[in-house]
């Protein structure tokens, strides 16, 4: 990964990583206008911590971690224990992405994150492990873990999962 | 197979363009920290702006109330300069004065040293006359006055003759003598009176010196020989009234 020196532009950031950060919080909150919320919130602390971070890789790490912990509070603090959010369904123009997306949202949080950065973001067990400050052990089991969930879920789709991740490793 | 169906799931889910556009505009615009200091800057000059107005509008009131005060058309621009005129004739004037004062001082200073130096001239001048005894100065002129009647050159050792009386009637005698004798006289010498001892003390060092020489030294160890003057009118005096009588 391609390190460069701070100071980026704040706008090229937001450009940048919207789209990552709306898609995580989105699979950690399952609903869309909570994924805005999210995602004001960790780009509202960006424009205030952006100073600190130094490289490229830092930025990305800090973002992902920041909007995890956001999507935790959100369910953790006590607004939103006594609010319901509105029912709003992702509509897919193919149905078994619907059913593949629909899938790993089923899956426990911690399953979710794990699939998803290593699945949409492209990312490898060790990054996986910093990012989320676990042992790279505990990132392949938990990934071992989400990918035969997905696969008593979707039927059919074992090999292609297990190739993925014998790439990865 | 599952990545790419899980990627086209995500991709195929909008983002919320309004709310990134939202956050490029918060991006753009400066934040409070960085307007922190252009505020202060502007605070300060607006500040120092209203306490300078302000300043002027009073000396403006100050210079219109006092010429009410004085009477005058309120013109503060015609009153200021006379003002500053007068003002400033008074303070030559008084610069002048000073100076004069200061001049006088100077000269006063000067006189006054000069008059000390006079003193001290006089008094360096009589100290040494101070020193001869009070008797002397006193009998001087009366030596002069017998001087064309007397002959001092038969006279003169009268005084060792004396020599034989005893010390006390010679002192007491000599005394009384010259206080009867001369009147006046004796009138400076109890005007001298504090150094009347010191008459005693030279009259009796001479009495002693002439015991001890019998006339022979009394010229050549006689610490003052302006004594002689004053025992010889004394003793003129005596001849003289004893020719008298």
């Amino acid at each position: 990964m391609q390190k460069k020196k701070s100071p980026v532009p704040e706008q090229t950031v937001i450009e940048t990583y919207f789209n990552m950060v709306y898609k995580l919080a989105l699979s950690q909150t399952k609903n869309k206008t909570t994924a805005d919320d999210v995602t004001q919130e960790v780009f509202l602390r960006y424009l205030k911590h952006s100073e600190k971070l130094k490289t490229e890789e830092h930025r990305k790490a800090w973002l992902i971690r920041v909007t995890l912990n956001c999507s935790k509070n959100v369910f953790t603090n006590a607004w939103s224990k006594k609010t319901v959010p509105l029912e709003d369904e992702l509509v897919f123009e193919e149905q078994e992405t619907g059913e593949v997306y629909y899938a790993v949202l089923e899956l426990p949080s911690k399953y979710r994150s794990v699939i998803h950065l290593f699945y949409y973001e492209d990312m490898s067990i060790e990054e996986i492990s910093k990012v989320l400050e676990r042992a790279p052990a505990t990132v392949k089991s938990q990934l071992f873990r989400a990918r035969e969930m997905l696969r008593k879920k979707l039927e059919g789709g074992e090999a292609d999962v297990s190739g993925k991740i014998q790439k990865g490793e | 197979m599952f990545q790419e169906k899980y990627k086209k799931a995500n991709d195929s889910i909008p983002c919320n363009q309004e709310l990134k556009n939202s956050l490029m505009k918060k991006a753009e615009a400066p934040s409070r920290n960085s307007l922190l200091p252009w505020i202060c800057a502007t605070a300060a000059v607006i500040g120092i702006s209203v306490f300078s107005y302000m300043g002027f509008h009073q000396e403006s009131n100050t210079d219109v109330l006092s010429s009410v005060a004085s009477n005058t058309p309120a013109v503060s621009v015609s009153q200021t300069p006379k003002a500053e005129t007068k003002k400033e004739k008074q303070k030559s004037e008084g610069t002048a004065g000073i100076v004069k004062q200061e001049s006088d001082r100077v000269m006063a200073v000067a006189v006054a040293e000069q008059e000390e130096v006079k003193t001290e001239t006089v008094i360096e001048s009589e100290e040494p006359v101070s020193d001869i005894p009070a008797t002397a100065s006193v009998v001087m002129p009366k030596t002069v006055e017998l001087e064309p009647d007397m002959d001092y050159s038969e006279e003169i050792p009268q005084p060792a003759e004396k020599t034989e009386v005893p010390e006390n009637q010679q002192i007491t005698g000599g005394g009384g003598a010259a206080m009867a004798s001369v009147g006046g006289a004796s009138m400076a010498i109890g005007a001298s009176a504090p150094r009347g001892s010191e008459t005693e003390d030279s009259a009796l060092t001479e009495d002693a010196d002439v015991e001890t020489v019998d006339g022979e030294t009394q010229g050549e160890e006689s610490p003052q020989p302006t004594s002689t003057p004053m025992l010889e009118p004394a003793l003129t005096e005596e001849n003289a009234v004893s020719d008298s009588q």
